[in-house]
């Protein structure tokens, strides 16, 4: 057991930094050692290395992470931030606050791989001979034929036929007469050619008129 | 296959035709649907009817008219007592009145009336009648073989008996 006094006077010597590497050793060994005396306390930091083999490292990129993951959920990352949080997720193991993410992160990596591998193919020919030599026309051609022939029809036909409604709206109006009935028809037809007249004479009395004033004019002159 | 598509082009341009429409027929139709006007349609079938009609009358009027009747295929008549004035100014402009002859422009009392032809000499094939007042804008549109001369002696014939009928139908 090593004298107070001598740890004592190597500490003065070791604040003086006039202590050599066995003297140093010696200190720390003392310190190390777990019987320290309770007034040399204050010196135990500087000589025993704290044990931090169980400390846990803060994770710092599961909380850059977690802000990127954030930002990208408002929409706001950019294209290469999208690609580090890609990269991340891509990971087998990610830190257990994220985890939740991970699914989704993975599931969108995988659906960009997605493709199409089944062969689509038309028949190339209309007619199709069979292996036994019969012919037969090929129905997918036919189908598609005929779906274009009809969408055509019907589409001039709704072109043409747009007035259609309007002349439904018209049976709803009171005031349009589409006239059924002869006597009815010969009526209104009597009428229109009596305001015809009318008007007609009005118009053979003017010009009568005017050439009356005329000549009355010429009289004058 | 062939012969299939063939009658269905074929098909497709011939209803184009049906389509087709005359200005006055738009002119019409525009204002068909407006609760101010009222519209009178006699189809070309009804006068075919009204002429055996006029055969077998023995009123006086009717044997008048009845040479002219003949003639006539169809009879639209467009009447508004609403902004009479605006919808006549509209008439003028919108209808092809270039294609028209101007048969006859009267000053009667405040109304405009204009007399228009589409044809040659005396025969036409329409006669448009454009009536506009302070009470009244009448259009009326006779379609057929309408001889000039036969309407100008039907003048003289008609007594005036005949427009209060028409003022009976305005008031409809």
């Amino acid at each position: 057991m090593m004298n107070i006094k001598n740890i004592e006077l190597l500490l003065n010597k070791y604040w003086e930094a006039e202590t050599s590497i066995e003297e140093e050793n010696t200190l720390s060994v003392y310190f190390n050692s777990g019987n320290v005396d309770p007034g040399l306390d204050y010196a135990k930091v500087y000589f025993v290395i704290p044990d931090v083999s169980n400390e846990a490292i803060p994770d710092f990129t599961a909380s850059i992470m977690s802000k990127l993951v954030d930002k990208y959920f408002d929409a706001e990352t950019t294209i290469e931030e999208e690609a580090i949080i890609q990269q991340y997720f891509a990971q087998s193991t990610v830190a257990n606050s994220l985890g939740q993410y991970k699914q989704y992160f993975s599931l969108l990596e995988r659906q960009k791989n997605v493709t199409f591998n089944k062969e689509l193919s038309l028949p190339s020919t209309l007619k199709v001979v069979h292996k036994s030599g019969t012919k037969s026309y090929n129905f997918v051609w036919l189908k598609a034929v005929a779906a274009v022939f009809f969408v055509a029809v019907g589409g001039y036909w709704i072109m043409n036929n747009q007035a259609k409604p309007i002349e439904e709206k018209q049976m709803a109006n009171a005031n349009y007469i589409e006239v059924e009935d002869p006597e009815l028809a010969l009526k209104y037809t009597m009428e229109a050619l009596a305001l015809v007249s009318k008007k007609y004479k009005k118009g053979e009395e003017q010009l009568l008129e005017g050439m009356k004033t005329m000549n009355e004019a010429n009289v004058l002159q | 296959m062939k012969k299939i598509i063939t009658i269905a082009i074929a098909a497709i341009f011939t209803t184009g035709l049906f389509s087709q429409n005359s200005a006055i027929d738009k002119f019409f139709s525009s204002y068909e649907n407006s609760a101010d006007f009222t519209v009178v349609y006699v189809s070309p079938k009804m006068f075919e009817m009204v002429a055996k009609i006029t055969n077998d009358s023995k009123d006086k009027d009717v044997q008048n008219i009845k040479e002219l009747v003949k003639d006539i295929k169809g009879l639209k008549i467009l009447n508004t007592k609403k902004d009479p004035m605006k919808y006549y100014n509209e008439a003028a402009k919108k209808l092809p009145i270039n294609e028209y002859e101007v048969l006859l422009t009267v000053k009667d009392k405040g109304d405009n009336v204009k007399f228009l032809t589409k044809g040659s000499g005396d025969i036409v094939n329409e006669l448009l009648l454009l009536v506009g007042g302070a009470d009244d804008f009448v259009l009326m549109s006779f379609v057929g073989n309408l001889d000039l001369n036969k309407i100008s002696k039907l003048a003289t014939k008609l007594d005036l008996e005949g427009a209060e009928h028409l003022d009976k139908l305005k008031n409809k």
